[in-house]
């Protein structure tokens, strides 16, 4: 690892502004994803705006950004509301990242492509042009099935599929306010040249924390995913759904994908084609995966995205 | 640009160390490189194999992901507090005779994932066993051994043997 100067701020305003004074410098809460990338070299900066000081672990009515996925997991409100955002959080890693990794940094981690994470390679997001997954004889197993323009990565958090079908928004915090945005709004699924991460966050913005309302679509929730271990292993493909059911017709519907595109993948089209009618479970699992586009070497997933879809929402009250 | 290196008070094994490293020191080079602690095993040192692990105030951590200088103010425990060669922990007591310990590399962490279980649940079963030591891999994969290690250092330990 290449050395840095270290700051520490007490609280999150002061970050945002240390952050627009010290351009180019990566922000670390738990550490778990900015560890890594500074160890492999992937990233370099001269300075680390630490929040490690910052006070701040709400998790009820809002999940505080710094709160820990241990914090998440144990959280009575949180599973009884939003069970799909519990179990994401409970399953994601082992005991000893789930202490210390946190809702923020696991919505802001970094793509885990082994070429972006492999200094010796050079893509669309570090600043070079292609995009060596692409080529015929790559190792394309844990890549997208469903593409960006420039990248076929994919996403692994845990949380922002879930957060997504629950309905929830992230305040964010930036040197001149706050916005509030929907956490499908924090991705970009195109993203500028040289630009690591596909996050839609300025420079020196913060997320603060993240807003839960208690619904029936969010109690009504479920996450599941598909590890090749038991534990301590990404996801090939994750599935956070969410109905609301009345009189045995769907009123509202959220059906968010893991692991399987360079952001968290939401099936829009599929969801509004559900509403009014009675839950089809398999129908809607076939209309998701319908437009994918494998790779070479993971098609595999586009079956394990149909299961799990299926399997999510059969697993939901209807 | 200057990186200084910092000056801070360490709490390991409930003694307070004086030491000086540079800011990007992770816990794990600051335990066995600064301070000769090398009972910790330095593994994957990209949170990927759990053999770094200590407990930070109680809970397991991976000392290869965690800053040296962001443990400031924090109890660290290390394998060297949990016994002693004259006087073992139940835990290492066990861990010998049923020979759970093969290559070694893994024992540290695990001994300490374990300690943490047992502090909190005295008593558990083998299902949160394999939950809470998800985290620690054993490429000899001697988790059976491991698992009765521990649930016989469990039982030593509520009879006060």
């Amino acid at each position: 690892m290449k050395g840095f100067s270290y700051y520490t701020c007490a609280d999150l305003s002061s970050a945002t502004r240390a952050l627009q004074e010290l351009k180019g410098a990566a922000v670390k809460a738990g550490g778990t994803d900015l560890m890594d990338l500074l160890k492999e070299r992937r990233l370099e900066p001269t300075d680390v705006v630490s929040l490690h000081a910052v006070k701040q672990v709400a998790v009820k009515g809002e999940l505080s950004a710094l709160a820990t996925l241990q914090d998440v997991a144990d959280s009575a409100w949180v599973k009884e509301n939003f069970p799909a955002v519990h179990t994401a959080a409970a399953e994601a890693a082992t005991p000893q990242i789930r202490n210390v990794g946190t809702v923020g940094g696991n919505l802001c981690q970094h793509s885990r492509c082994v070429y972006f994470r492999n200094r010796n390679f050079d893509c669309h997001a570090t600043g070079g042009e292609g995009c060596p997954a692409l080529d015929e004889n790559a190792f394309h197993r844990y890549h997208a099935i469903f593409r960006g323009t420039h990248c076929v990565s994919a996403h692994t958090s845990n949380l922002a599929p879930a957060l997504m079908a629950v309905g929830a928004q992230a305040h964010c915090l930036h040197p001149d306010g706050e916005r509030t945005l929907d956490i499908g709004l924090l991705y970009d699924l195109n993203p500028a040249q040289g630009k690591p991460n596909h996050l839609t966050l300025r420079p020196g913005e913060l997320i603060r924390a993240v807003q839960l309302k208690p619904t029936p679509l969010a109690r009504n929730s479920i996450y599941v995913e598909f590890r090749e271990r038991q534990s301590f292993d990404f996801a090939v493909a994750s599935v956070a759904a969410a109905v609301h059911v009345e009189g045995g017709k769907v009123r509202q519907a959220r059906i968010v994908c893991g692991a399987v595109a360079p952001i968290p993948y939401r099936a829009r089209a599929v969801e509004d084609a559900m509403i009014g009618k009675a839950l089809d479970p398999a129908k809607a699992a076939a209309a998701v995966v319908a437009d994918a586009q494998p790779l070479a070497g993971n098609q595999f997933k586009v079956v394990i995205l149909k299961r799990l879809v299926q399997r999510a929402l059969e697993g939901l009250k209807a | 640009m200057t990186k200084r290196k910092i000056q801070m008070m360490l709490s390991v094994n409930g003694e307070d160390h004086d030491v000086s490293f540079l800011p990007h020191r992770t816990l794990l080079e600051v335990l066995r490189e600064d301070m000769q602690l090398t009972g910790t095993k330095h593994g994957c040192e990209l949170g990927e194999c759990g053999t770094c692990t200590v407990l930070v105030d109680g809970e397991p951590a991976l000392s290869c992901l965690v800053l040296g200088l962001e443990c400031a103010g924090k109890d660290i425990q290390t394998v060297e507090g949990l016994g002693t060669a004259g006087g073992p922990h139940p835990l290492q007591k066990r861990f010998a005779e049923l020979n759970a310990a093969q290559c070694g590399y893994c024992t540290p962490g695990i001994l300490m994932a374990a300690q943490s279980i047992l502090t909190k649940d005295p008593t558990p079963d083998r299902e949160t066993l394999r939950e809470e030591l998800a985290g620690n891999l054993c490429r000899c994969t001697g988790y059976l051994r491991i698992y009765e290690a521990i649930e016989m250092a469990a039982e030593d330990m509520q009879h006060g043997s």
